[in-house]
């Protein structure tokens, strides 16, 4: 293989894999962060977020918490799940069908399980309790 | 007498734990998560990773036995905005300089990383300062042993781009609020060092890795990269100067100094697709050093104005259906091409060995999360080496094999 097939054919499989891509998942769009209150060690989200947002993942972001944390939403109710990677604490950036650490390359499934290594142990998960149409996340 | 000394050790040692856990929580993944302390302020958090290894090689019918690396990482949080990361790592089992009962060291003790951490209001936004690796290659930043496939790392990515590559500066690395999944980076690092460039190592002798590192050369490097679906793409590209010397020896060795005097530039693309026990991972990396006549006529490192590199991998997990990823067998092939001095400067000289194709082949078995036994074969091919090359030939000289083939074994960790 001479060095301009090499360069020629190189590029053309990663211009491939990147069109490929963004073609699978053209569809992809943003998830909705919402600024949740905190107090006492307790947030709490109003049910009706999800409607209004219309999605089943809310990305949930305040001041005193370290990292975002993902409220995911599926059949069984109502996950919790830390941003913090498991593998050296970088903080993670959830899509709509993984979670992913941009530092190391860890990735986790929407119930937090570790789909990809470095990451040996899943996410950190808080306990949920749905009161008053509200989403209660116990953040101790 | 002893057992008074070892019962006074032993208090002194238990006393300053005991006090300085006031301050820190020394923990392991584990624990932190356990205890839901991780979050508290003052944390201290311990991981590492390494790797051994066996390698026989088929034609000079000789064998060699190592402990490749042994890294600590120490990793502390100030708070909730500030944390330090560290990696110490020992190369080879044995420092030079050392040695136990008539065995001397062949090895070297390295910070790896050793860097302060800010976190902005979104957590996935930070800067970074210090010791640290920029964004360049896939394997640079994802070097954890246990996670790739050979014992080997890739070798365009130890060639091509100088994994793991390190320097003191600045970066900062941020995610796209619009679009999940996109990630960028930028970092402004201190420079290459031109002088340590070799013929046959790209721009890898020329790192200076936080150590001392010469002269007013910089390095800037950004990347773009995207998680969509199952895949993973990125781009990065890095320029940065590369005269490691005050500017009054530079101009009396004719080189340009200054933050990006005598430039290498860097480009490199990857992709990887991961899907129901499938891996496929591409890579190709440019590097252009435009002024390498004037470094070869300073050093006469018979260095090249360009070099490439580039190289496919496909795996399969054999128990991906049985056990998913909690157990893993991945059967995987993989080959290389670089071309090491590929456009050569008026004074450089070709040499064919520089033109090298490996496939590689073999089995990673994980029996679980964190622990790899690895077993592969590597096929190096390569062009003649340029006898001119040789100034004084030694007249027991190895013959240098075009063709040669390498049986590996090995094992690797990280937690």
């Amino acid at each position: 293989m001479n060095r301009r097939n090499f360069i020629q054919k190189s590029c053309a499989t990663c211009i491939g894999l990147t069109g490929m891509g963004f073609l699978l998942q053209s569809c992809s769009t943003s998830l909705p962060v919402f600024t949740a209150q905190v107090n006492k060690k307790i947030m709490t989200i109003p049910v009706s977020k999800f409607q209004e947002l219309k999605t089943n993942l809310l990305l949930l972001r305040n001041n005193s918490l370290e990292y975002d944390i993902l409220l995911v939403k599926n059949n069984d109710g109502y996950k919790a799940l830390s941003m913090e990677c498991t593998h050296q604490s970088a903080s993670l950036t959830p899509t709509t069908t993984k979670i992913i650490c941009s530092a190391h390359g860890s990735q986790f499934d929407l119930n937090g399980n570790v789909i990809k290594e470095p990451a040996l142990t899943p996410l950190h998960q808080y306990k949920t309790v749905i009161q008053n149409q509200s989403i209660t996340i116990f953040l101790s | 007498m002893k057992k008074v000394l070892l019962n006074a050790i032993v208090t002194v040692l238990v006393s300053f734990f005991s006090i300085n856990s006031l301050q820190a929580q020394v923990l392991t993944h584990e624990d932190s998560l356990a205890n839901g302390l991780i979050s508290r302020d003052n944390a201290t958090i311990i991981s590492g990773y390494g790797e051994a290894r066996y390698t026989y090689d088929t034609k000079r019918k000789n064998a060699e036995a190592n402990l490749e690396r042994v890294v600590l990482f120490v990793g502390h949080k100030f708070n909730n905005k500030i944390s330090l990361f560290t990696e110490l790592e020992l190369e080879d089992a044995l420092v030079i300089g050392s040695g136990d009962e008539g065995m001397k060291g062949k090895g070297e003790v390295a910070m790896e990383q050793a860097f302060l951490k800010f976190s902005l209001r979104n957590p996935a936004n930070y800067f970074v300062a210090g010791l640290f690796i920029p964004r360049l290659g896939f394997i640079n930043e994802n070097h954890l042993p246990a996670t790739f496939n050979g014992v080997d790392r890739p070798f365009v990515e130890e060639l091509v781009i100088p994994s793991t590559w390190r320097e003191i500066g600045v970066g900062y690395f941020g995610t796209v609020k619009k679009v999940p999944g996109l990630n960028y980076s930028i970092a402004l690092t201190n420079g290459l060092n031109s002088q340590g460039f070799q013929n046959g190592s790209g721009i890898r002798d020329g790192r200076q890795l936080g150590s001392k590192t010469q002269g007013t050369s910089l390095g800037l490097s950004g990347s773009l990269l995207y998680y969509i679906g199952n895949f993973r793409l990125q781009a990065s590209g890095y320029i940065g100067g590369t005269t490691a010397l005050e500017k009054r020896v530079a101009d009396s060795l004719l080189l340009n100094s200054g933050p990006f005097g005598n430039p290498a530039e860097m480009y490199e693309v990857n992709g990887q697709y991961t899907h129901n026990g499938w891996n496929m991972r591409a890579l190709f990396s440019y590097v252009n050093i435009p002024q390498a006549s004037a470094i070869n006529r300073a050093f006469a490192h018979n260095i090249p104005n360009s070099l490439y590199g580039g190289y496919a991998e496909l795996g399969y997990n054999l128990l991906f259906h049985k056990y998913q990823n909690e157990k893993e067998l991945i059967a995987f092939g993989r080959v290389e091409y670089m071309d090491l001095s590929a456009t050569l400067p008026v004074n450089g000289i070709q040499n064919d060995a520089n033109k090298q194709t490996y496939i590689v082949a073999g089995l990673t078995y994980k029996p679980i999360k964190g622990v790899a036994l690895k077993a592969d074969y590597v096929q190096r091919m390569t062009g003649a080496l340029n006898p001119a090359l040789i100034i004084t030939p030694f007249p027991q000289q190895v013959p240098y094999f075009k063709n040669n083939g390498f049986i590996n074994l090995g094992i690797a960790y990280n937690f």
